[in-house]
């Protein structure tokens, strides 16, 4: 049997020094290596006849030199290599540039093929470095040829020799990753055929078949597994009824402000779930800024009336701590009791908010991860929310769901995805999706601009900044080393503060800052004693500071869409609770 | 009702001429719909880069291209389904290599 782990220093033509430059790529052993796919393909299989050629492709040429390479010296370090070379058909010009080992090598008297891009100059084919062979030689052209993604430091030719020799030393030996009767019903290809088609396709009909066999694998593993997850959930013991005479109509009536079609949906949805014996797993999809929070705390109120604990998990303590603030304030007439954990807080206060959780006194806790503690134990946990899970994950969850006895689950998050895809990809768990925002919610004026508008947009800041308004300067993550990040930071803060606003203050955030520095950094820029905060991505986490009105994104073009919409998301936000403010005059 | 809610403003400073992006910047800047945008991004970037970011904690995929691959995608879910309700626990000696499958996708864990 094959070694699929065999390590990649092992395998023919790598050696410890590409073995390093290959795990900079993701391959540590013989499976990664074939399973390593090529991003595209130059077909260099059929010749094509010269008066054939199109200005702009890349093509293949066979045909013989019609004379010797011309060598001419253009400036002292550029010298051109010229070879003029003729088919049946007609002529093209060949030219490379500084490499005078090619003067000796091409023949009058034998044919070679050429492949490269083609351009037409007054009606003159020319090729410019092309690859080139003997035409009775078969190694980089008079094939399909694989181009693979990333290389680092090593070419596509040495990378496309050591792929070749991993699939030698496997050929046509590896186990199979399907059953025989999914592959006869689909009529896909073997395991082994596919990889070496997806690979060296002998046509573009097989390189079809291939990447269908292999696509089909990957997706289908993926479903067969959540579906497998799922089902674990629903054959569980059956979970909690909750009361069906605890009515949602009567927070809503308690509600400063009236929700939307698509909220009253949805609790519609959350409330028949919790109602039947099943335990719920439902995902909750909306928008920034759609109301997630208050179908949370509705369901919250339905679970505490019904008799049981509720525990809410938010990403970080900033957040955790606007929750609570909100349930707070919505919830102050019902006699419910909330209570925040956090890693922040004395151990003498913790002791006391875990002693009561147990003892059944506190009804709703809103935590972190502290929540996840084995010294964390509740009286008669019933619902578990989760807040923007993509940061938590399917384990966390379970640890979380432990502590109780079936509760049911409800997972919210802030990044949308296509409706397709969502049903598909969140295989295990049955969605909600608020598609609809508050009225009233001003649309966030977005403006992309390039380098040469800078100087307006320094205007636009400064006026703002007048007015009394704040704003955010956001930098991308260069990559996953947050000391590079904080130097990034660094520099443009440096040139927001002495360059160009030495007049207002300027305060930087970043991941390498202390947990206490970064809140104090905050504390100021929501009590508006600071005027631009720059930072990194940091704040994408939710702190809402209404008075910032402005966030100027630094290289959005390294920044996913999904990403900049969840950004621009945070400015000039208000919360519930002001929102609540401004209601106030109804009671008159 | 609206007294001292200010507008407000995103500015997007980028740099590079390409289609791609100059398209990207359009879309963001014509609408505030988070449904559509994404929708638009796995468009534009391709399945490998949208679920890439770690924003949205799925595997990442080696070769298919969610967007592309829709009906390959459909075909799957249609199969998975239709053989765990025959074989929820995938028991039968048909389905072992599948049970393989399954055991090692929870081993390396996955983030739904």
């Amino acid at each position: 049997m094959i070694d699929l782990n065999k390590e990649i220093k092992y395998v023919k033509g790598v050696g410890p020094n590409r073995a390093t430059l290959l795990n900079k790529l993701g391959i540590y052993n013989l499976k990664d290596l074939i399973t390593y796919f090529p991003r595209n393909y130059e077909d260099r299989g059929k010749a094509k006849s010269i008066s054939e050629l199109v200005d702009g492709e890349e093509a293949l040429i066979c045909a013989f030199p019609t004379g010797r390479i011309n060598e001419i010296k253009i400036r002292g370090n550029l010298t051109l290599y010229k070879l003029i070379v003729r088919d049946e058909t007609g002529s093209c010009q060949i030219t490379w540039y500084n490499q005078p080992y090619l003067k000796n090598i091409f023949k009058q008297n034998i044919r070679y093929k050429f492949y490269g891009k083609v351009s037409r100059k007054y009606g003159k084919f020319e090729m410019q470095s092309p690859v080139y062979e003997q035409e009775d030689l078969n190694k980089n052209t008079g094939k399909i040829i694989p181009i693979y993604p990333l290389t680092y430091n090593l070419s596509q030719n040495v990378i496309r020799k050591i792929i070749e020799n991993g699939l030698n030393e496997i050929e046509g030996k590896l186990e199979e990753t399907l059953p025989t009767y999914i592959i006869d019903e689909l009529k896909l290809y073997d395991y082994n055929t596919a990889i070496k088609q997806i690979h060296f396709p002998d046509n573009f009909a097989n390189f079809n078949l291939a990447r269908k066999r292999l696509v089909f694998e990957e997706l289908f593993s993926m479903q067969i597994s959540l579906l497998t997850l799922k089902n674990k959930y629903e054959t569980k013991k059956s979970g909690i009824s909750f009361s069906k005479d605890v009515k949602l109509s009567d927070v809503i009536n308690i509600l400063p402000f009236k929700l939307t079609k698509a909220q009253l949906r949805v609790l519609e949805e959350i409330e028949d779930d919790m109602e039947s014996s099943k335990p719920m797993n439902r995902l909750l999809q909306g928008d920034v800024g759609s109301g997630k929070t208050v179908v949370a705390l509705m369901s919250a109120y339905k679970a505490v009336k019904s008799g049981y604990q509720v525990a809410i998990m938010a990403p970080t303590a900033i957040l955790a701590t606007q929750h609570l603030e909100t349930f707070n304030e919505i919830l102050k007439e019902t006699g419910i009791k909330c209570e925040l954990l956090i890693s922040g807080i004395s151990k003498k206060k913790k002791q006391e908010i875990l002693d009561k959780l147990q003892l059944g006194e506190i009804d709703i806790i809103i935590g972190t991860h502290a929540l996840l503690e084995e010294n964390v134990v509740f009286k008669k946990l019933g619902l578990v929310v989760t807040d923007e899970q993509h940061r938590f994950g399917v384990r966390q969850r379970a640890t979380i769901v432990e502590k109780g006895n079936n509760p049911d689950v409800l997972v919210m998050t802030a990044t949308p995805i296509p409706r397709t895809l969502a049903l598909i990809l969140y295989g295990d768990l049955d969605i909600s999706i608020i598609d609809e925002l508050p009225p009233n919610r001003k649309k966030i004026e977005t403006y992309a601009v390039t380098k040469g508008m800078e100087q307006r947009v320094n205007n636009f800041i400064s006026k703002n900044i007048e007015d009394g308004r704040q704003c955010y300067i956001v930098c991308p993550l260069v990559e996953e080393n947050e000391e590079i990040n904080a130097k990034s930071v660094m520099e443009i803060y440096e040139n927001y503060k002495t360059n160009i606003f030495p007049n207002y203050r300027v305060e930087y955030l970043h991941g390498k800052m202390k947990p206490k520095e970064k809140d104090s950094i905050m504390e100021e820029f929501k009590n508006g004693n600071i005027d631009i905060l720059v930072s990194t991505t940091v704040i994408e986490v939710g702190v809402n500071v209404p008075n910032s009105n402005i966030m100027v994104i630094e290289n959005a073009e390294r920044f996913g869409l999904a990403q900049l919409h969840q950004l621009r998301g945070r400015v000039g936000r208000r919360r519930i609770s002001i929102i609540l403010y401004f209601k106030i005059p109804r009671k008159f | 009702m609206d007294v001292g809610e200010y507008q407000s403003y995103c500015i997007l400073k980028y740099q590079g001429n390409s289609e791609v992006i100059r398209e990207r910047m359009k879309v963001i800047s014509s609408t505030n719909d988070g449904f559509i945008i994404s929708e638009k991004d796995l468009e534009l970037r391709g399945s490998g880069e949208f679920f890439g970011t770690k924003q949205h904690g799925i595997p990442e995929f080696k070769i298919a291209n969610l967007f592309e691959d829709m009906g390959i995608l459909k075909l799957a879910q249609g199969l998975a389904l239709q053989i765990i309700n025959k074989d929820p626990l995938l028991e039968k000696k048909e389905n072992e290599i599948l049970r393989k499958i399954v055991d090692e996708k929870f081993k390396n864990r996955i983030e739904i």
